[in-house]
């Protein structure tokens, strides 16, 4: 199984302990908990839809594209927490890219390809609502990957948000300096895809003493409150299913947007297309927190800059990078402004 | 009694069949390729750098370490004759630790270091490995494929896929083109 999926032992070591943990009665740490079909199947990756919960439907879908180097149910992890079910609750048509677990033969795999199956799966989505726009919503590096399709094809989106989306990379956060520093041909002509553990590994060291220490010493604190227990696992189980990155995207992503910062410069192309960020002219929501270690909110306000919209707005949190979609205070403040936000430009 | 070297070799000569043994490693080892040891030889180089940044990496950790201690020290002992509870000492030291590896994680010096040993590893692995494929394409017949022959087999399938790919675009675009003159 770990090796069909791309996972590392480490990775398997703490799935067999998770599952250790599940035979204990009452306990739940199940993930993903809304209802969906699959509607498309290309090589690794898919398109999910959402069951709706509400009658009444928004007119205009929203599609979800989060990050390649994690898992999408982070925003769907349990139902008190989960942004999909928040969207479905407003009546949102939603779908979901899930980008899948690369293996050795999707090495090849570019932006380009990320790029292409976003197309097909808007077209497929634009088709089945029978509309001729759509809201797109980023996460992470999937926001970055949002900017950059609706920079190419404006004409099929009628709304972007992104959420703690890097698209300036010169900060001086640890890990933009890390990546400018790495050299990721040497790193991929010998590792193929990059595992994911390695990201892992990277993530943990942004600040070692909180993510090794201090989050275990919480959790012995807390140990009688099942609820706080649930969750603390279920956002492990999230934490170390990292699948690998193809060897051709993390170079492209490493050497043209952390390195040579191209993105903001207008001067990524995708095949022969040049991105090019004033072709953004929709309205923009941009989401950030405050504390992220991942991506500093400069990163993502950059692109207010950048971009022709004259609807613009940014809403931050006083939270991290993954507390933006599964902190509690998110979804009592930050999700109600956001989802109004999109609802009044889904007409 | 200790034997003299050539009376161990007379020993070893007299065996049945051991001379042609022998023989028969020599010559194959003659058949090795010398692409094999080059790339051995690197792979051997990058490792002895690995070991010496390695080293380094780690001292600088031990350093941040034994400064943090040391101020870690000098503040419980401002706190001297004062009740410390555990969860006062546990804060101390996280308060004083995180601040330290912050500075420590933060520095050029870190991630210089941090991508030599990152490049030192991964130079090591490909040389390592490329000793092994250049020695097991070199035994006749040898029957399965190289990581490098798969590698290739990928990116070509990859390169397939993606002209099939832009060629049914443009396929369908000349379909609905064709669909509108007609309508």
């Amino acid at each position: 199984m770990s090796e069909r999926k791309g996972r590392t032992l480490p990775t398997t070591f703490f799935n067999a302990f998770l599952k250790q943990l599940e035979q204990f009665p009452g306990l739940k740490l199940d993930v993903w908990k809304s209802a969906y079909e699959v509607i498309d199947r290309d090589g690794i990756f898919r398109l999910l839809k959402y069951r709706g919960v509400k009658k009444e439907k928004v007119r205009v879908p929203v599609l979800i594209v989060y990050a390649y180097i994690n898992r999408p149910y982070i925003l769907d992890l349990a139902p008190e927490v989960s942004v999909v079910k928040r969207f479905l609750e407003e009546g949102f048509e939603t779908y979901m890219i899930d980008w899948g677990y690369p293996r050795f033969e999707d090495q090849y795999i570019t932006l380009e390809d990320y790029v292409y199956y976003l197309d097909k799966s808007v077209k497929m989505i634009l088709r089945e609502n029978k509309v001729e726009k759509l809201s797109l919503l980023g996460y992470c590096l999937g926001g970055t990957l949002a900017v950059v399709y609706a920079s190419l094809y404006p004409e099929k989106i009628m709304n972007l948000v992104i959420m703690a989306a890097p698209v300036d990379f010169h900060t001086e956060n640890p890990i933009a300096k890390w990546a400018r520093a790495i050299n990721p041909e040497k790193l991929t002509d010998s590792l193929g895809n990059v595992p994911g553990s390695f990201l892992n590994i990277t993530f943990l060291s942004v600040d070692p003493i909180r993510l090794i220490v201090g989050k275990y010493q919480g959790l012995l604190q807390k140990i009688e409150d099942e609820k706080f227990f649930e969750d603390f696992f279920r956002m492990e189980r999230w934490i170390f299913d990292s699948p690998a990155i193809p060897r051709e995207v993390f170079r492209q992503y490493i050497s043209e947007w952390y390195r040579e910062n191209k993105l903001i410069k207008n001067q990524f192309k995708i095949g022969n297309k040049k991105v090019n960020l004033r072709k953004i002219n929709m309205p923009l929501l941009v989401l950030c927190a405050e504390y992220d270690h991942i991506v500093p909110p400069e990163s993502s306000r950059a692109l207010l800059e950048a971009v022709s919209s004259k609807d613009k707005k940014v809403l931050c949190i006083d939270r991290g990078h993954i507390g933006l979609s599964v902190s509690r205070k998110s979804h009592k403040e930050l999700w109600p402004q956001a989802l109004k936000w999109l609802k009044e430009r889904s007409k | 009694m200790v034997l003299k070297m050539e009376e161990w070799r007379n020993i070893y000569r007299n065996i049945p069949g051991f001379p042609q043994l022998m023989k028969m490693f020599t010559d194959y080892s003659r058949q090795i390729p010398k692409t094999v040891f080059e790339s051995y030889v690197k792979s051997m180089e990058a490792y002895v750098k690995l070991a010496e940044k390695w080293v380094s990496f780690q001292r600088v950790f031990e350093k941040k370490w034994n400064e943090a201690l040391k101020e870690f020290s000098k503040e419980l002992f401002e706190k001297k004759g004062e009740k410390v509870t555990f969860e006062d000492f546990y804060r101390t030291w996280f308060k004083t630790f995180s601040r330290f590896y912050d500075e420590l994680l933060k520095s050029d010096e870190f991630a210089r270091l941090q991508s030599e040993v990152a490049e030192n590893t991964a130079e090591f692995i490909k040389y390592y490995r490329e000793s092994w494929e250049n020695y097991l394409e070199s035994i006749p017949g040898f029957p399965l494929p190289l990581r490098r022959e798969m590698n290739e087999v990928e990116k070509r399938l990859q390169e397939l896929t993606r002209k099939v790919r832009d060629l049914s675009v443009k396929v369908d675009e000349l379909l609905k083109g064709k669909e509108r003159v007609k309508g």
